[in-house]
């Protein structure tokens, strides 16, 4: 199969990745940097008048992993439509190209473009904050910084967060491949559908056998490391079922 | 050389097959046109060509290689023009630049002077123009891949007369001995003058696979209203000033050949040109 990886190659398809997708990249980063900024603000003001001198509650992490979700649920939307699909798959590149630049652009790439979004939208609401409200918003208590400062998470913490982060991102590029229409609508709710079969299996039982009384047996107690633990075992493997799935690709969306 | 060995496809289990058991060889150096009524496999062959489809049996290769594996020595050396394209939000000038440079013989100079031929200018933004100005700028860029192979999905849908007066000089001017071109068309107008090779398909299947030369020293083509002539005729179809006819070519004699009158003919008596034709 078309598994060569030549780096000219490759820095020819991240180009025109780059050059066909800039509207795109701009209406994405100008929408997640309305929100952080606006929930920044918000937050930083109404943590204000409750005394806390912080911008962000663990919501705000949430809105960080929901975006880091959304540019690799779009990493393969040409092949939603022929058209796009027969340009994007006849293009002269191999497979491990193709697939190396979209990776690249959404997985890091998103990573990298989120961190300068929330840096951005950070100073941009202290700005606003200390103009309109006469409120001394720092930098230093925006999104960033609540996702990354020692007071605020742990270490073991910090780095389960990060390997969330990496395996839900390698479930929505496996997503885009498997469903390119509504990507990230269906991989949401197709992870959604696990939980709560995982639910309904290991919960349900011992609330049916225990009753009012029931209280979680040892296995149910997930720790932190083994969750990172999965998260990175995980990763890989949905990243080489998505190269196998972009190798048996077609002008149609066939299951 | 591209060749079809045996190729099956089924789009879905409940449906019939769209090509059943087809195998052709289809050499360089020529213009084929592919005709064949709605529905009976043109877009999906081209696509198999293209190895866009994964057939469910059979192999389709160009130059020894089997196209589905989608090699990039292949995929640089094929040229698929879509019937429905997509375009990115760039300008021509952008886009032959950036995908122009995954064809190693692309060459830029030839695209612009084709864009000239079509009146289109290279600055111009792709989303900018109407469905036919995109038309032409595509093929300018496909022509201009210098490809071995160029496949055309219904190429003169949405080009005004000028525009296919200038892809029928293009295509024409840019064939030679190691470059195949293969058209699928229903307007046949369009292509009549250019093509010298007739494929027609049927059932899944190539029902005929000749050259234009070759059909023309095995059938006369005749407007008459002699009734001796049209009782011996093969085919014929009622026009304003006779019929249009087709008889065999007993004598050898060198006409004109109604390439729409013979597609008609194919259609309706396949076992002739099975048995004419083998």
């Amino acid at each position: 199969m078309s598994s060569t990886l030549n780096f000219r190659t490759l820095y020819l398809t991240l180009r025109k990745d780059i050059a066909y997708n800039r509207r795109k990249i701009l209406i994405f980063s100008a929408s997640i940097l309305s929100v952080i900024t606006i929930t920044d603000i918000i937050f930083t003001v109404s943590n204000a008048y409750a005394g806390m001198n912080t911008a962000f509650e663990p919501f705000g992490c949430l809105i960080l992993l929901a975006a880091a979700t959304i540019l690799p649920s779009l990493s393969f939307h040409e092949l939603a439509k022929k058209p796009s699909a027969s340009r994007f798959l006849t293009l002269p590149a191999s497979d491990i190209e193709k697939f190396a630049s979209r990776w690249i652009l959404t997985v890091p790439g998103s990573i990298l473009l989120l961190i300068t979004i929330s840096l951005v939208g950070d100073t941009l609401s202290a700005i606003i904050v200390r103009l309109l409200c006469d409120i001394s918003g720092d930098i230093d208590s925006g999104l960033l910084h609540y996702c990354t400062s020692a007071d605020i998470m742990t270490r073991e913490e910090k780095l389960c967060y990060i390997a969330v982060m990496l395996a839900l991102q390698s479930f929505f590029f496996l997503g885009a491949l498997l469903w390119p229409r509504l990507s990230w609508a269906k991989t949401s709710g197709c992870l959604m559908d696990i939980l709560i079969v995982y639910t309904i299996v290991l919960l349900v039982p011992v609330l049916a056998i225990s009753g009012e009384n029931a209280t979680y047996p040892a296995y149910l107690n997930i720790g932190l490391e083994t969750v990172t633990a999965i998260c990175f075992c995980i990763t890989p493997v949905n990243y080489i079922i998505s190269f196998f799935r972009l190798k048996e690709a077609e002008v149609i969306n066939r299951p | 050389m591209l060749r079809v060995k045996n190729l099956r496809f089924t789009y879905s289990r409940k449906q019939r097959p769209v090509i059943d058991g087809l195998s052709t060889d289809i050499a360089p150096g020529h213009i084929y046109g592919l005709l064949g009524l709605n529905g009976v496999g043109k877009t999906t062959l081209l696509n198999l060509i293209g190895g866009l489809l994964t057939p469910d049996s059979g192999i389709v290769e160009f130059n020894g290689l089997d196209t589905r594996r989608r090699l990039k020595a292949t995929l640089g050396d094929i040229f698929l023009v879509t019937e429905e394209f997509s375009l990115p939000s760039v300008t021509i000038r952008e886009y032959a630049r950036t995908t122009g440079a995954f064809y190693p013989r692309f060459s830029e100079d030839d695209m612009m002077e084709y864009l000239d031929s079509f009146g289109i200018s290279p600055a111009e933004k792709i989303n900018n123009l109407s469905m036919g100005q995109q038309k032409k700028a595509y093929l300018s860029f496909a022509i201009a891949t210098n490809t071995s192979l160029l496949l055309l999905d219904e190429p003169t849908n949405g080009l005004d007369l000028p525009g296919k007066k200038t892809l029928r000089g293009l295509l024409a001017s840019n064939i030679d001995e190691n470059r195949t071109v293969i058209l699928s068309t229903h307007q046949i107008a369009d292509i009549q003058t250019l093509i010298d090779h007739l494929i027609v398909m049927r059932d899944g299947d190539i029902l005929l696979n000749a050259s234009i030369s070759d059909i023309a020293s095995r059938f006369r083509f005749e407007v008459t209203s002699n009734p001796s002539i049209l009782s011996k005729a093969l085919y014929r179809q009622p026009i304003f000033s006779g019929n249009i006819v087709i008889l065999p070519n007993e004598e050898g004699e060198d006409t004109e050949i109604d390439i729409e009158s013979f597609f008609y003919f194919c259609s309706e008596s396949p076992d002739t040109i099975t048995r004419l034709m083998p």
